[in-house]
């Protein structure tokens, strides 16, 4: 009896919806990508992002609760992000969860979407060691957090402009590799060598992060030099963000000195990262948590998991969306 | 006791929630100073349930507002109206916004409404409620919108929302304005409570929404 949270999340373009108990085991979690919607227009469109939403959230519960064999009586509590993401797909998430909490009369917190991308490493089995570094790197997010414990967040440092995975995807333009940029650029970059130098832009103070310089250099790199080869510049530019990110992340643990440190989001997926962090993680003899690549991606089993902190905390219920919402806010 | 109808009002975006018992309206959000411009439809809810004295299981059927209108604002009630007749298992009716608005302004008379609301620019919809119904509805650029109107000025009263720079061949005593772009609580209820009766029950309505193709060019 009540053992689960349902999680919504419909914050950019995906709509997923999932059943996660308190120790992050995953009942039934569904996912239904808007991949195809958008892919004529070569980048997410807020209308169509929402309209899907709104088409495909409830059938998507009725699977996730089906497949569980759940009903009302399961549920402690819905957890729906609030933020950040798109306006338009936020409310639709949110609008659905505060009838369904309504109704079934249930607790309903809002969450905070990049909370669930750092607890999405205990999904399944509880991997992380406290206190630990977490960089969320993905298509949306660039940051760097320290976390004391599972429910103190600090904020390093996010980037000013792009986040990694534009950056990727728009190299991977400039080099007229296709969508989705990240997998492209990985499979060059592994047969190419890095002998080009571009800028690793702040690469010497701080945490924040800046990747727009990286990838003008390369475009321009690409328009002066026609002879140019793929996978020397694939390469190159892969060579230049790993260094960016791994230079912060060897910062972070000489001054925070963590017991482990966690790498999520899409881009964690390119093997020329993992590997990278496993060499910082060999040197510095901090254990890296690399979870599973089904959940580095946007998913509402983060957003449960992460709801049962919220209740844990007696947090307040705030369902008004917050595109912008930060790590550190609520 | 009577069935208890929800009402949702969302596409001027402005959002408006209301309560029936019955045929007789016994909330109305937009009456009340603290929820107007709120956007949160569980607080409008919330409060109607509160200051009625009623729960949210007394509710029997959902009535929303399912546009044209600001596509942002009618999915945000929709998807709550979608939800509710989800976990509720009650029937949800779509009201379109131009039978809504055609009916408040025309008030039972016999004067046709041209009903108008600005889509993605440069494009409008346009609709003509007369008799009772809503018998022409387009999605139209600004120029057949603006004939359209010229047509229809003397023979019409006029509804919506709609401004056109540069209108030629009209001076301004003679272009017409709306005479109001949301219907009264009493009016939704009392549409709704005819669809109700005609229209076959389902759990799950749509917004009305432009090709978005004409948009993402
Ligand atoms: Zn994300």
């Amino acid at each position: 009896m009540d053992n689960f949270v349902l999680g919504i999340e419909t914050s950019c373009d995906d709509t997923s919806v999932a059943l996660v108990d308190q120790n992050g085991q995953i009942a039934a979690i569904e996912t239904v990508s808007q991949y195809e919607v958008h892919s004529e227009f070569g980048g997410v469109y807020p209308e169509l992002a929402s309209r899907a939403h709104l088409e495909a959230i409830l059938p998507t519960i009725e699977t996730v609760m089906a497949q569980a064999g759940a009903g009302r009586l399961d549920l402690r509590a819905i957890g729906v992000t609030r933020g950040p993401g798109l306006m338009g797909s936020l409310l639709v998430g949110l609008s659905t969860a505060q009838a369904l909490s309504m109704a079934w009369n249930l607790p309903c917190y809002g969450i905070n979407h990049l909370r669930g991308h750092i607890r999405s490493v205990d999904l399944e089995e509880k991997r992380l060691t406290y206190p630990a570094l977490v960089m969320l790197v993905s298509g949306g997010h660039t940051l760097l957090a320290y976390l004391e414990d599972q429910h103190s967040y600090e904020l390093l440092g996010t980037t000013r402009d792009d986040s990694v995975g534009e950056c990727y995807d728009k190299v991977a333009r400039t080099l007229g590799l296709g969508m989705p940029g990240g997998p492209a650029i990985d499979r060059m970059a592994a047969s190419g060598t890095a002998r080009i130098k571009f800028p690793r832009p702040m690469i010497h103070s701080g945490y924040e992060f800046s990747f727009s310089g990286l990838k003008s250099s390369v475009a321009r790199y690409v328009e002066t030099h026609p002879e140019f080869v793929i996978d020397d510049v694939a390469a190159s530019f892969v060579d230049a963000c790993l260094d960016v990110l791994g230079a912060k992340l060897r910062r972070a643990i000489a001054q925070k000195g963590p017991a482990s440190l966690a790498v999520v989001g899409g881009v964690a997926a390119s093997r020329q990262l993992r590997a990278h962090m496993q060499q910082i993680s060999a040197e510095t003899g901090v254990s890296l948590c690399l979870p599973p690549q089904k959940w580095a991606t946007d998913n509402a089993a983060m957003i449960a998991l992460a709801t049962w902190d919220y209740i844990a905390q007696n947090a307040p219920q705030e369902l008004d969306p917050k595109p912008n919402l930060r790590l550190f806010d609520a | 006791m009577a069935m208890m109808s929800l009402l949702l009002q969302n596409s001027a975006g402005q959002m408006a929630v209301g309560l029936g018992e019955g045929d007789q309206l016994i909330f109305d959000s937009s009456r009340d100073a603290d929820l107007v411009g709120l956007r949160n439809v569980q607080a409008h809810v919330q409060a109607g349930l509160d200051q009625s004295g009623k729960a949210m299981s007394d509710v029997g059927r959902v009535f929303v507002d399912i546009g044209p209108g600001g596509l942002g604002a009618t999915r945000t009630t929709v998807a709550f109206a979608n939800a509710l007749g989800f976990a509720a298992s009650i029937p949800v009716i779509g009201l379109h916004a131009f039978e809504l608005i055609g009916r408040h302004v025309s008030a039972g008379g016999e004067r046709p409404v041209v009903c108008i609301r600005p889509a993605a620019r440069p494009n409008y919809y346009i609709g003509k409620f007369e008799a009772g119904v809503l018998s022409y509805f387009q999605f139209k650029d600004v120029e057949a919108v603006k004939e359209f109107v010229r047509a229809h000025r003397h023979i019409a009263d006029f509804a919506g929302k709609f401004a056109f720079p540069n209108v030629e061949n009209a001076p301004d005593e003679t272009w017409p304005v709306s005479q109001g772009n949301s219907a009264s609580m009493e009016c939704f209820l009392a549409l709704g409570l005819e669809k109700y009766q005609t229209s076959p029950r389902s759990t799950r309505v749509f917004p009305i929404s432009e090709d978005l193709s004409v948009t993402a060019q």
